[in-house]
């Protein structure tokens, strides 16, 4: 496979992968107030997103996938309210475990790698056209 | 999208678009034969097959089907493909030129 091109593509992986992310921190900022329905019921669990090496034997190069999104399993914290309808009988309504510092915090991240693939692909695209202005 | 500085003209742009729009794009098999009229052959139906997928995945992208990274780097590949094919297409016209101004 050609050298350039396999820059663009192991680019474009990691573009793919970081918007992925952006996409479980975006379903989590959604879904911070999400509480469970029936009295004493779990609310909204928060997403987390691993990523692993993609090997790709026939270009020889290593992009990156989504390797698995989980559920974060910290426990949920209790808020004192009874008039709302998923309170227990103490009154206590279990709130999501979404963080939205972290989450804050994460879409920078995502938002700066997603930068600097493109920023990749980018340069691999105009190297590729400088080798092809050396035919003019 | 074929920036008209990059590409020696437009028109030689859409003429070589035409031309390999024409040609047998299906047999993509491997290079056999080591001649140089079978590598240009070669490379041809790569460009032709590279036009059609990009092509297919701007269409799917316009319907919604395919996500928007994908048409880009559809678009662009086959933004370099056809550049590729022009300039090489350019060189060879220019030699065949040469050719014909010799002094015989």
């Amino acid at each position: 496979m050609d050298l350039l091109k396999s820059i663009l593509t192991v680019a474009a992986s990691g573009m793919q992968a970081q918007g992925e992310r952006l996409k479980v921190v975006s379903e989590n900022v959604a879904n911070a107030n999400s509480t469970g329905a029936a009295p004493g019921a779990d609310p909204y669990r928060r997403k987390t997103i691993t990523f692993q090496e993609m090997l790709d034997r026939d270009a020889g190069t290593s992009g990156v996938a989504v390797a698995e999104i989980g559920r974060d399993t910290t426990e949920f914290q209790l808020r004192y309210d009874p008039a709302h309808p998923a309170a227990d009988t103490d009154g206590f309504v279990k709130v999501s475990n979404v963080n939205t510092i972290i989450e804050m915090a994460n879409m920078r991240e995502a938002s700066r790698s997603y930068q600097a693939n493109l920023n990749m692909f980018e340069t691999g695209r105009s190297m590729r056209s400088q080798l092809l202005d050396l035919l003019k | 999208m074929a920036d008209p500085t990059t590409l020696t003209s437009i028109n030689a742009a859409s003429g070589a678009y035409r031309n390999a729009r024409d040609m047998a794009g299906e047999s993509t098999g491997a290079t056999e034969g080591t001649g140089f009229a079978e590598m240009l052959a070669q490379s041809g139906r790569d460009t032709v097959t590279a036009i059609r997928e990009a092509e297919a995945a701007a269409v799917s992208g316009l319907h919604g089907g395919t996500d928007t990274q994908a048409v880009v780097e559809a678009t662009l590949e086959l933004e370099t493909t056809v550049q590729m094919a022009v300039s090489v297409r350019d060189k060879l016209v220019e030699a065949y030129k040469q050719i014909l101004n010799m002094p015989v």
